[in-house]
């Protein structure tokens, strides 16, 4: 099947944000029909429709509902992460923004399909504008009776609200979520138990990317054969990919799976910026390996072909960068992040993640020695798969992907006993 | 009880117990630094990574239950590179100021880097500076920078104490102990985060830079703050106790004992009896023997036997009162015997304080003496009582108006004390005797648990122990015990009493010996 | 003693309800951000009061306001601007942008002007890379696609607000940097 739009269809559509334009748009028919189905059903066809979860681990999203014990006695929930932290993605802050209906007409097909009568939102707290533009929407779905007591008449309840997070990237990683909804440091929690039996309130819970549970109502409206009918063998339908860095048309496209970077470069990104030519790529997130240009002119964007050049498809978050970007100041800023977004529980995470930073920030001013790249690469080894949560190995994976592939602008920096490119007038992070 | 491949072995193990536990039990150690058996599982400080076949990787073995048939290493070059990884990572912003630090010689970072540490250093980064020396209440100190944030202080304060005075704020590096802004750690129990905090950061300001701890020696013992009967180890140098720490039994006190129990060792080395006193005179110890069994044997002439009126004490051990109660009807030949102590109730609480302060109301029961204070003082006010012999009570200090009045009608008042109080020196004679720490017996705590307490050190001056005094006395009226220890002491308490017939005093269980309910059935031998 | 005022009460009583009936802690970050707005920044009285109306102890609150970088304890200028420097940024000129912006305010990132007016810091990633370099006003509103124009129009728009004005950035919205 062809090409089609699917989550950000309504991206263009002036006022799509208000329900009256949704509905105009065929909005909340999806809801409609899947209350008149199964709840097994709805589940078959998202199994159907190989849709992945779009939050970074990519874990289908059929099978994850499918883990909700259904003969437990306590209340399910449906938990939505729109903590939406990784650097350089910025999906479903778009999404909410510009298509907010589509995510509260997928929490009612989820929430029916599970089992599920109470959903929250939890939202990175930095996007309060964006909150409020949801609240103003889950309004209105109250006030037309598509959320609360009697969903579309059905008598089936679904209670949905925001829930404001407070600045803290640890929050995207599903427990920490969990933690900070149930008014707690957002600290990943020790697995098992799993979220599916023991997550919010220790009930069983699901938790789902903003973008995945946006996609649902399209695949109940299409089929999940005619999404799985888009991407790959393995990677089907389509996603959004958040792009940023140095091209001439940053922003959030929605493409196909499989699609070839090369060609999303040039069609839609509008090529490199100012004319400069393509340096490496970082192809899903801060967290992802980075890409030479070499790699990522040949790359097909499917989390398949990503990851057997190990690098990962991740939340999506794409990032473009030029020839004159020093990969030693990036590496410095990039690690300072996972430094500061540490949230101190796991030792090798606590200090370790600082540690890199330090010494990145050492070879950056000219103070390194080639010792420290065995250094920190004997670190990483002690810090990753060693902590409860990915976030040790979310800095390192790129760290060590650096050193691999742009190994010799360290060796410079050495020889220069300085940065050569000279860009970085303030460190990384000053002052946070 | 499932079976489980330990580094090759094949172990049985039993079930329900995570690695570290199951480890343990069959004499392998998993290092740890968070992870404590009275406190909820944090899993934080990753020391106890562990290859488990079939797992995700490297496991926490605090958080690994035992499985039958799973495969762990513990000893592979992996688990011993992560040891050394999680060490160097605690290292990294630790201040290692060993030498004036008072955890020096239990820390486990200090342990665990002579065992597996030994790198070398290639930190060369600046480290995180926080505060030194946070004064958190009444009983502890903290430094910050000695903290490795393993939490075990914070889920105390929150699982067990319930009273949540102690958190982590902030994050990441930053990360630190805190209470909140004017608050502090001030709870009965407080002192048990010192104990569980691994590293220098929580020191107790009672026992800060008071003694190197390699110089201390440890003694089992029991505390004598109240009637729970909380398990301790005696910390102790010269003769002198530096500090009470608890020791774990399961059916008593668990891991924790209360401040007021803890800081009650105090009283050991404050104002003892040293010397024998007659008339509030200092005299040698035969003297004033002597002096007691002239009179008594007077008094049991000119008034009988029964004129005299021998009292025990629930501060005393269920061997000196064994003795005390026999000293009383076989050698002096009186029926008049009690065993109680005007001790105040204080405070309680449904953890582990009890409002009765004495540690051994439940055996002096048990030998079935008499603790009805009231017909004591009715026995004494009635001028029947000729002479009244103390064995570890001061009535003379602890009663209030009306008992001092029922005294006064006592002629000849002989007190065997461990102070030197107002009544050790009214007492027509007093006679020092040891504290639990300066001799061997045992306890009977609010449960029927009996507990014996080991000897830390000899007690000083002319102090002898109860046991010890009151034999000397019935042998110099001429029906000495013939008893030289405990083991024979405990020969005849096992004729005496059916619940402790066949024990010897040595090889009473570790975590006590639960007398059966009604056990002090015993009491009508005791009374022949 | 604290009160909300009766307006964040029914806010704080609306929002509790959204939560079940024994789980009444849940409701603690949401409660922090009505105190903060209430009072501006989370001093230790303002968290004690959020403790007894939660119902959990004071450190509990200390711990969570000092986890979360937006939760300001300690008091800030009247207006707090955060310059994102996280990847995108960093390479789009959000360090030079943070530079700038403290040059002209006279401080250093991570102060507060003496006036009292300004507090500027670095912000890790604000999810809005594709318009980087930008920043964030009082928690609040983004100020995108961010240049020297536009840091001193900022700065001299939101010197005539007071604490408390909701950041409405009329001439940055209208730009088209953003819906909302």
């Amino acid at each position: 099947m062809a090409f089609q739009k699917v989550v950000s269809r309504h991206f263009d559509v002036p006022n799509a944000h208000d329900i009256a334009v949704y509905e105009s748009l065929g909005g909340y028919q999806a809801a409609r029909k899947a209350l008149a189905m199964e709840p097994g059903a709805i589940i078959e066809e998202v199994k159907t429709s190989g849709l992945r979860g779009r939050g970074g681990a990519g874990f289908p999203a059929g099978m994850k509902w499918s883990f909700i014990p259904k003969d437990s006695p306590k209340p399910k929930y449906l938990v939505v992460n729109s903590d939406e932290s990784e650097p350089g993605t910025f999906k479903d802050r778009k999404l909410i923004e510009c298509d907010p209906h589509s995510l509260i007409e997928g929490v009612i097909i989820s929430c029916f399909a599970f089992g599920s009568h109470q959903a929250y939102i939890y939202i990175r707290g930095e996007f309060n504008q964006q909150r409020i533009h949801l609240n103003d929407a889950i309004q209105q779905a109250y006030d037309k009776g598509y959320l609360g007591d009697n969903v579309f008449g059905t008598g089936y309840t679904i209670h949905l609200s925001t829930h404001r997070g407070a600045g803290a990237y640890i929050c995207g990683e599903e427990t920490a979520l969990l933690e900070s909804l149930e008014g707690k440091k957002g600290q990943p929690r020790l697995k098992p138990p799993f979220p599916a039996t023991h997550g919010l309130f220790q009930s069983p819970t699901v938790v789902n990317n903003v973008e995945t549970i946006a996609t649902v109502p399209w695949i109940i409206a299409n089929g999940g054969a005619a999404y799985a009918a888009m991407g790959t063998e393995k990677a089907k339908g389509t996603r959004l990919m958040s792009v940023s860095g140095h091209i001439n048309k940053p922003g959030v496209y929605e493409i196909e799976m499989g699609m070839p970077f090369k060609d999303f470069l040039a069609e839609n990104l509008g090529g490199v910026w100012k004319g400069r030519t393509l340096k490496a790529v970082i192809p899903g997130g801060s967290s992802c390996p980075i890409l030479t240009a070499e790699e990522a002119m040949n790359l097909t964007l499917d989390p398949e072909a990503i990851a057997a050049i190990g690098s990962m498809a991740g939340s999506g978050g794409m990032m473009v960068i030029d020839d004159q970007t020093c990969m030693v100041d990036l590496l410095e800023d990039l690690t300072h992040f996972y430094a500061h977004e540490s949230c101190g529980q796991c030792t090798p995470c606590r200090e370790g993640t600082d540690w890199l930073y330090k010494i990145i920030r050492r070879i950056e001013s000219g103070r390194g020695t080639a010792q420290d790249l065995d250094d920190i690469l004997d670190i990483a080894d002690n810090m990753e798969g060693k902590t409860i949560c990915a976030l040790a190995a979310a800095a390192t994976m790129p760290t060590r992907s650096y050193i691999k592939k742009f190994r010799d602008e360290f060796v410079a920096h050495f020889e220069h006993r300085g940065c050569p490119y000279k860009q970085a007038k303030v460190p990384a992070g000053a002052g946070a | 009880m499932p079976k489980i491949t330990l580094n090759g072995q094949e172990v049985e193990v039993q079930d329900g117990l995570n690695l570290i536990q199951a480890a343990e039990s069959v004499g392998v150690t998993i290092p740890h630094y968070c992870y404590h058996p009275g406190l909820p599982i944090d899993g934080n400080c990753r020391m106890c990574l562990t290859e488990v076949e079939g797992a995700r990787g490297p496991q926490i073995a605090c958080n690994t239950f035992v499985k039958e048939g799973m495969v762990v290493k513990t000893d592979t070059p992996a688990v011993e590179k992560m040891r050394k990884g999680v060490q160097e990572f605690l290292l990294l912003n630790h201040p290692i100021d060993c030498p004036i630090c008072d955890q020096a010689g239990e820390c486990r970072l200090q342990d665990y880097y002579m065992e597996y540490g030994q790198y070398d250093n290639r930190s060369m980064v600046e480290k995180v500076e926080k505060k030194k020396a946070v004064d958190l209440g009444p009983t502890v100190v903290l430094d910050q920078e000695r903290c490795i944030l393993c939490s075990r202080c914070v889920r105390f304060c929150e699982s067990v104490t319930e009273t949540g005075e102690l958190v982590i704020a902030n994050r990441g590096d930053h990360s630190a102990i805190e209470t909140f802004p004017g608050m502090e750690l001030d709870n009965p129990y407080s002192v048990n985060v010192v104990d569980l905090c691994p590293v220098g950061a929580l020191t107790s300001k009672d026992f800060r830079f008071k003694q190197r701890v390699w110089f201390l020696q440890t003694a089992k013992s029991v505390c004598t703050g109240c009637a729970k009967g909380c398990a301790i180890d005696v910390d102790h140098k010269d003769g002198e106790v530096f500090r009470y720490r608890p020791r774990h039994n399961p059916d008593v006190n668990s891991y924790w004992m209360c401040d007021e129990g803890r800081f009650s060792y105090k009283r050991i080395n404050e104002d003892r009896l040293r010397t024998a006193l007659i008339e509030g005179r200092e005299a040698a110890y035969g003297t004033a023997l002597d002096a007691v069994v002239t009179k008594l044997k007077s008094v049991v002439e000119l008034y009988g036997a029964e004129s005299v009126a021998v009292v025990g004490s629930p501060h005393g051990t269920v061997e000196d009162n064994f003795l005390v109660n026999r000293l009383a009807r076989e050698v002096i030949g009186t029926s008049k015997v009690w065993a109680l102590a005007l001790t105040p109730d204080g405070s309680q609480d449904d953890f582990l304080r009890r409002a009765d302060k004495t540690p051994n109301r439940t055996g002096v029961k048990f030998l079935g003496l008499n603790d009805d204070a009231e017909s004591l003082k009715a026995a004494l006010a009635s001028g029947a009582i000729r002479m009244l012999v103390m064995v570890n009570t001061d009535l003379l200090t602890e009663g209030d108006g009306s008992w001092q009045e029922a005294l006064s009608k006592v002629p000849t008042t002989v007190l065997f004390g461990t102070h030197e109080t107002e009544g050790a020196r009214k007492a027509g004679v007093s006679l020092p005797i040891a504290m639990h720490v300066e001799t061997y017996g045992s306890f009977v705590q609010e449960n029927g648990i009996l507990q014996k307490i080991m000897r830390a050190f000899d007690p000083t001056g002319d102090v002898l122990p109860t046991w010890e005094a009151v034999g000397m006395l019935a042998g110099r009226l001429g029906k000495g015990f013939g008893y030289d220890d405990m083991e024979q002491i405990w020969e005849d308490l096992g004729k005496t009493y059916p619940a402790l017939a066949g024990q010897t005093f040595y090889a009473l269980p570790e975590n006590g010996l639960s007398l059966p309910a009604g056990a002090a059935a015993g009491s009508a031998a005791a009374r022949h | 003693m604290l009160a909300f005022s009766e307006k964040t009460e029914a806010q704080f009583q609306e929002l509790v309800a959204r939560y079940p009936e024994d789980q009444r802690q849940a409701a603690l970050l949401p409660t922090l951000w009505l105190a903060q707005e209430e009072w501006g920044w989370l001093s230790p009285e303002t968290m004690r009061y959020v403790a007894q109306r939660i119902g959990v102890t004071p450190a509990h609150v200390l711990g969570v306001a000092t986890f979360y970088t937006m939760f300001l304890t300690e008091k800030p200028g009247e207006h707090l601007l955060e310059v994102c420097t996280s990847v995108s940024c960093c390479m789009t000129g959000g360090r030079e942008t943070l530079r700038s912006l403290c040059d002209k305010l006279g401080i250093e990132p991570g102060q507060t002007t003496p006036d009292g007016k300004f507090t500027v810091r670095a912000a890790e990633c604000l999810g809005s890379c594709d318009t980087s370099p930008m920043m964030q006003v009082d928690n609040d509103a983004y100020v995108e696609n961010l240049n020297e124009e536009k840091l001193v129009a900022l700065i001299s728009e939101l010197s005539d607000k007071p604490w408390g004005t909701r950041t409405k950035l009329a001439s940055f919205t209208a730009a088209g940097d953003r819906r909302l």
